[in-house]
């Protein structure tokens, strides 16, 4: 099969959260939810990134434009980047980036940035969880609404 | 000492720098051949310089033209706040300071030529003379003289001027006031009007006017620190953001400009006088300089030796929501 | 003015045009939901405001929309869809637009009538029915009266010219098309009186705009003002930003670009701007037009040369939004007839 057509069968699972994982926190963590099976939401696409440091607010931005229902970045505690400094940088352009999609009212359903160890998979997946029920809510009203 | 006319002065030296060949070009204001009004100018022969104009009409940021590809050392005429985005190349290592000689020029604000239209008796075609009387502007045109207000009609960013000092200069012409005048911040006032919006209605207001933009891409040109050689909106490999107008294109473009200027705009105003379709685009470069500067204590250009705020960090910086000790 | 004058009451515009759109998609002068006057389509014909000053809206929406999608197409295990997006059907009108702005619409037509393939894309403009509205008087820097006469543009370009005077507007029907659209207006002939009133206000706007700054299509060829000094002062000025072009009511270039979305994407086509300087750039990263002082002068004699020697009609007629929105204040009128005047210098003789 085409990787399209792979796409395609997916292309209608909703809500659809592209996520931007650090290689060695974030993305170890989700692994562990994995392996541990540790129940959450199918909802993620990952995009694995080798620290939050690399991560454009243009990514996060450019993921909402493509579509993607809700953008999460999540990298290793401050302190504990592999990189030492890298997610000192990234907390600096995401708590600027949150300024500014609060202030032109993206609703926060559809952003979340987080710090996850690679020893954190219940914490992962809690924070997959949230963010689905958020994302379902709102959906549910956006629905009422037009009732 | 006072220099109410610096203008013979400016042309002298401008003349001066020109026949020495300390610099190959002086970027100044001259008075439009059909309108009058000023405009920006590039001369590099002496006898150019009689042609140079200074007044309370020159809203132009002429840093600018210190972009890039221009021959340097180069000469601008800069008011205090154009000197900002200067310090702010500078800082970015985008120019040197020997390629600039600094022409400094005292202002006490800049007026909104688009009054002119309201005070003139008639239609005007063309501004024969500008002068400063007082606390008004008297623009002679073809169709009567238009008062404007040193104080009532300045330009937004112009009420609230947080610089009226120039960061860095070689020469320092005219009158500079020394403070802040100390009245209230339209620009602030629409930032804090729009964060009374609920967020709804906040959307709304952002969707429609972004929905308006036609990417001519004025703001972006006129923009004295966009000058990235080449633009994250004309890459196409990865194409980023959709030339459509259609979809998210234009949002995009214009929330992922003012992630690239937080911290770094000095709040000329250009980019907003400059669009076509008159978008609100202070709007957002305003919350993001309140932003970087309640989080981070960093003010664009107003110190030489400050640091990009996003090329640092503190342990104390705010963290993310629900998470540490500091307020995001 | 030529064409059969017939006279309508200021408060019949609306049913005139309520008129119009029940039989075709018609644009005029209104307030914006930013509250600046544009030119839109009409919803409601009683938003029609023909005093609205719309003259620095842009008016290529009309014909070329910013972004018009030609098709879209999607991917899935059985292969590729293509969806073709329907053209815009129907006749359309445009109400209330200016003998410039309606003169610059039909000369761009040239450009996609040449060559053995007419560009339907381009023949819209063709097709549009125009109701032009004379200006009872010129803008800061309108100059159509510099670069020929508005009463002639109104006669090549419109096929009702409306006048304003005292209480209504004369009506002068051009074209047949223009018969129909003056038929169901209610509009009565005119008055001797009427007509002279409109004279008036037609005289009165080309004296309103000054005689000694006439220009015209340069009179030379292109080698001859290849290296005037005037493009590169300006062109020093430039910031190359895309207002000029996309602002200008005869300017027309475009892109045509593929953009992919998930497992679909579109074609479509968007305005392109001769002033951005990657426009002429090549994949060899070559760019015969490698700085702002060669494009400008391109958008230059693009209109006040090329199109005069291909088609014998400038590309430019004065409507002046560049001028007024150029965020550096360059005016294309003050450009040609500052190469003339330099050229007269230089050769001791006067460029016609």
């Amino acid at each position: 099969m085409t990787v399209e057509a792979v796409q395609a069968q997916h292309e209608d699972k909703r809500p659809k959260i592209v996520a931007f994982l650090c290689n060695w926190c974030s993305y170890a963590g989700a692994d562990l939810a994995g392996s541990g099976r540790m129940d959450y939401p199918a909802n993620l696409r990952v995009i694995r990134v080798p620290c939050s440091g690399r991560v454009d607010p243009l990514f996060v931005l450019k993921a909402l434009e493509q579509g993607a229902d809700a953008v999460l970045v999540s990298g290793c505690h401050p302190g504990d980047c592999h990189y030492a400094k890298g997610n000192y940088y990234a907390r600096r352009r995401l708590t600027a980036l949150l300024e500014l999609l609060e202030f032109t009212g993206v609703p926060p359903h559809k952003y979340r940035f987080e710090w996850v160890s690679a020893s954190e998979g219940k914490e992962f997946a809690q924070v997959i969880r949230e963010m689905v029920e958020a994302l379902n809510a709102a959906e549910q009203k956006a629905a009422m609404a037009h009732v | 000492m006072s220099d109410p006319d610096p203008v013979p002065t400016l042309r002298a030296k401008a003349r001066e720098l020109l026949e020495q060949g300390t610099v190959r070009a002086v970027v100044g204001y001259q008075s439009h051949a059909e309108s009058g009004l000023p405009v920006p100018a590039v001369i590099t022969r002496p006898d150019q310089a009689e042609a140079l104009v200074f007044n309370p009409l020159c809203a132009h940021n002429l840093s600018r033209y210190v972009q890039g590809g221009a021959e340097k050392p180069v000469a601008v005429v800069a008011k205090a706040c154009d000197t900002r985005a200067l310090v702010v190349m500078m800082q970015e290592s985008h120019i040197r300071r020997e390629d600039v000689f600094v022409i400094a020029m005292g202002c006490t604000g800049i007026v909104d030529a688009a009054r002119i239209d309201e005070r003139a008796r008639a239609p005007w075609r063309r501004i024969e003379a500008i002068r400063t009387d007082g606390d008004a502007v008297a623009v002679e045109t073809d169709a009567g003289v238009a008062r404007l207000s040193l104080t009532e009609d300045l330009l937004p960013r112009c009420v609230a001027c947080p610089v009226p000092q120039p960061v860095i200069d070689d020469v320092r012409l005219g009158d500079f006031p020394e403070a802040p005048p100390g009245r209230p911040d339209p620009l602030a006032a629409q930032v804090a009007e729009i964060e009374a919006m609920g967020r709804d209605e906040r959307r709304r207001f952002f969707s429609e006017t972004y929905n308006r933009c036609i990417r001519c891409y004025a703001c972006r040109n006129v923009c004295p620190l966009c000058f990235c050689e080449k633009c994250f909106a004309d890459e196409t490999r990865p194409q980023w953001v959709p030339r459509s107008t259609l979809g998210g294109g234009n949002e995009l473009y214009h929330m992922v400009r003012a992630m690239h200027l937080a911290g770094r705009c000095i709040g000329c105003g250009a980019c907003e006088r400059a669009c076509p379709v008159g978008l609100p685009l202070m709007a957002v470069n305003t919350k993001m300089a309140q932003v970087v500067d309640g989080m981070f204590g960093h003010v664009a250009g107003v110190r030489m030796d400050d640091t990009p705020p996003f090329a640092v960090y503190r342990d104390a910086d705010p963290d993310l929501p629900g998470h540490g000790g500091g307020k995001s | 003015m030529k064409g059969t004058p017939l006279f309508l009451p200021g408060d019949r515009v609306g049913s005139w045009v309520g008129a119009l759109a029940g039989s075709s998609t018609v644009f005029g002068p209104q307030v914006g939901s930013s509250g600046r006057p544009e030119f839109a389509l009409v919803r409601d014909p009683s938003a029609v405001d023909l005093s609205l000053d719309a003259r620095r809206a842009s008016i290529r929406e009309l014909w070329m929309p910013q972004t018009e999608i030609l098709f879209r197409y999607r991917l899935d295990s059985q292969g590729a869809t293509l969806e073709a997006v329907p053209r815009p059907e129907g006749s359309r009108v445009a109400f209330g637009i200016r003998p410039c702005e309606a003169a610059a619409i039909r000369r761009v037509t040239h450009v996609f009538r040449q060559g053995k393939h007419p560009d339907p894309l381009g023949l819209e403009a063709e097709g549009m029915a125009i109701v032009g509205l004379y200006c009872a008087s010129p803008r800061r820097t309108c100059f159509c009266a510099q670069v020929g006469s508005p009463v002639d543009m109104a006669e090549e370009a419109c096929d009702v010219l409306m006048t304003p005077i005292s209480g209504g507007h004369v009506l002068h029907v051009m074209t047949d098309r223009g018969g129909s659209l003056a038929g169901v207006s209610g509009a009565a002939q005119a008055t001797s009186d009427q007509v002279s009133a409109a004279g008036a206000v037609h005289a009165g706007l080309i004296t309103a705009v000054p005689a000694d700054g006439a220009i015209g299509a340069l009179e030379a060829t292109a080698l001859e003002v290849w290296a005037s000094e005037v493009f590169a002062d300006q062109g020093a000025r430039c910031i190359g930003c895309g207002v000029c072009t996309f602002l200008c009511p005869a300017c027309h270039c475009f892109d045509i670009l593929d953009e992919r979305q998930g497992t679909g994407g579109a074609r479509y086509r968007c305005w392109d701007s001769c002033q951005f300087d990657h426009f002429t750039l090549h994949a060899s990263r070559h760019n015969p037009r490698h700085d702002q002082a060669a494009r400008l002068r391109q958008r230059v004699l693009h209109k006040f040369l090329y199109m005069p020697q291909e088609f014998g009609v400038t590309g430019c007629t004065g409507c002046g939004r560049c001028a007024e929105l150029c965020p550096v204040g360059i005016s294309i009128r003050q450009v040609v007839a500052d190469v003339r005047a330099a050229m007269a210098q230089e050769q001791g003789v006067t460029v016609a």
